[in-house]
């Protein structure tokens, strides 16, 4: 398959393909694709490089707040503007069906996800306030918070003594990151949170984790997550807690990275996360798909 | 057109006079998204999370190759700038014009700074940036604050900007060229 075309090599490909086979390219999709994951990303991909664009909002990001389309009238949506004859291939339906309910539920999540990034943290906001104060409450129990402003932040990785400032670009989203870890995997996260308090090989955990939910939230948005999703949704819908369960994935097993790199100090931090990130691609660019993004297992 | 005139000097063999530039300033001053934006990357702002350790990036502008190394403001990072301060050309200091309550941490930060050896004579800019926010000192008050008026053998400049919105970066990295420019001209004369 050539996946890195330019989309006008990629048109010009598909539509020589469509004069030998007769078939436009989610009729193909649909009648030579078995597996149901495989499925669901390849119809995802063609309706993302559809020259139309109500074809293309089906597979991209919905914005929050705005109509989720229901899967049966996406179908008709398809079949309508692909002008595809359901009696000559009385197929289609049944398989395109189960692929539309994940699609939709993914563009869905991107759409709540994007708007958690762009909620700035206000310190005005008590709910705001109240997971800053659960965040400590969590990662360091034995200690109380006993003010809001102060170089204690440091202990669990925050750059200053107002934590507000450290989630700038990643808002919301990453405060909420850190808040599954510590709570959902109390464990591990306590046990990192360790390790990254080493006097010479140790990096802040805190910023740390507002930087892996930029790494997972642009593999997100940039499609590198879908196939894992719709293979691990199984036609379901993806959810929140797959993402943020991917963060913990990351920064657990960043964490082992980091150790296992033995950086002689902070500054190789860029170099690691680089290295990191790129196997990380690799790993989720595999067929099959063998890496499971998700600390639910029972162990933590 | 810049671009043509970097395609003739590459036809012609030349090579871009390098020049190494040092972001440095506290947390959350806004270096990375200054750096993006001098680099002309789309999503300056949206994405910035704090630096761990540094950046590093090359962009090529008035026939000169920029090498822009970002540092990590965070304290803990600081005491390892030095690392970074050997043939350094021109340091940039970025100064968050709305936290006044860290002016004057900034300015023993940049004082300590120029007091080193290995930064002595190398001229400074000191961007006063986030001038979109409307509660944001300005360019002069940030000047003041830090005290630029007593530096004292090398040249400075104080540039009001905002990375948000590439207000004001433009006309510090023009200033910054300038001033490579006329010290190498001092250097052939020697």
């Amino acid at each position: 398959m050539p996946l890195f075309f330019p989309l006008y090599f990629w048109r010009l490909y598909k539509w020589l393909l469509r004069l030998l086979t007769r078939k436009c390219e989610l009729l193909r999709i649909c009648e030579g694709t078995a597996d149901l994951a495989s499925r669901t990303f390849a119809v995802a991909r063609s309706l993302k490089n559809s020259k139309h664009k109500e074809l293309q909002s089906i597979a991209w990001v919905t914005p929050a707040g705005q109509d989720v389309i229901d899967p049966d009238d996406a179908l008709n949506l398809i079949i309508k503007t692909k002008k595809i004859s359901t009696e000559k291939h009385p197929n289609f339906v049944s398989s395109i069906k189960p692929c539309l309910l994940p699609i939709i539920a993914l563009s869905a999540l991107k759409g709540d996800i994007e708007k958690m990034k762009f909620e700035s943290y206000l310190s005005e906001n008590d709910e705001h306030e109240q997971q800053l104060t659960k965040l400590w409450s969590l990662l360091v129990p034995q200690t109380e918070l006993k003010a809001r402003f102060g170089t204690h932040w440091g202990t669990i990785g925050f750059q200053g003594k107002d934590p507000a400032t450290d989630f700038r670009g990643m808002g919301m989203l990453g405060l909420y990151c850190l808040v599954y870890f510590a709570e959902m995997h109390s464990g591990k996260a306590r046990q990192v949170l360790g390790f990254s308090q080493h006097p010479t090989k140790g990096y802040p955990l805190a910023i740390t984790s507002i930087n892996i939910t930029q790494i997972v939230y642009s593999l997100l948005l940039n499609s590198h997550l879908d196939y894992y999703l719709y293979l691990k949704s199984r036609g379901n819908v993806p959810t929140i807690n797959d993402f943020m369960e991917a963060h913990c994935y990351v920064m657990y097993s960043f964490n082992q990275f980091w150790l296992d790199s033995n950086p002689e100090n902070i500054m190789a931090f860029s170099r690691v996360r680089d290295r990191y990130l790129s196997e990380l691609k690799r790993r989720l660019e595999e067929r099959p798909l063998t890496i499971e993004l998700s600390l639910e297992d029972g162990s933590s | 057109m810049p671009n043509l005139f970097d395609f003739l000097r590459k036809l012609r063999g030349i090579k871009s006079r390098e020049i190494r530039l040092l972001l440095l300033g506290l947390d959350n001053a806004g270096k990375t998204t200054l750096m993006k934006d001098i680099a002309s990357e789309k999503d300056a702002s949206t994405e910035t999370t704090p630096t761990l350790g540094f950046n590093v990036k090359s962009v090529k502008t008035q026939g000169f190759k920029l090498n822009l190394w970002d540092i990590g403001g965070q304290r803990k990072i600081r005491t390892y700038w030095r690392n970074y301060f050997d043939n350094t050309d021109v340091l940039i200091f970025v100064v968050d014009s709305t936290d006044k309550r860290r002016f004057e941490e900034a300015k023993l930060v940049l004082t300590e700074l120029l007091d080193d050896d290995k930064l002595s004579g190398v001229p400074v800019l000191v961007y006063a940036n986030k001038q979109d926010l409307v509660h944001a000192a300005t360019a002069s008050d940030v000047a003041n604050s830090l005290d630029l008026v007593s530096i004292e053998n090398r040249s400075w400049r104080i540039q009001g900007c905002s990375a948000l919105t590439g207000k004001g970066v433009e006309d510090g990295m023009s200033w910054v060229c300038r001033e490579v420019k006329e010290k190498d001209k001092q250097l052939a004369k020697k």
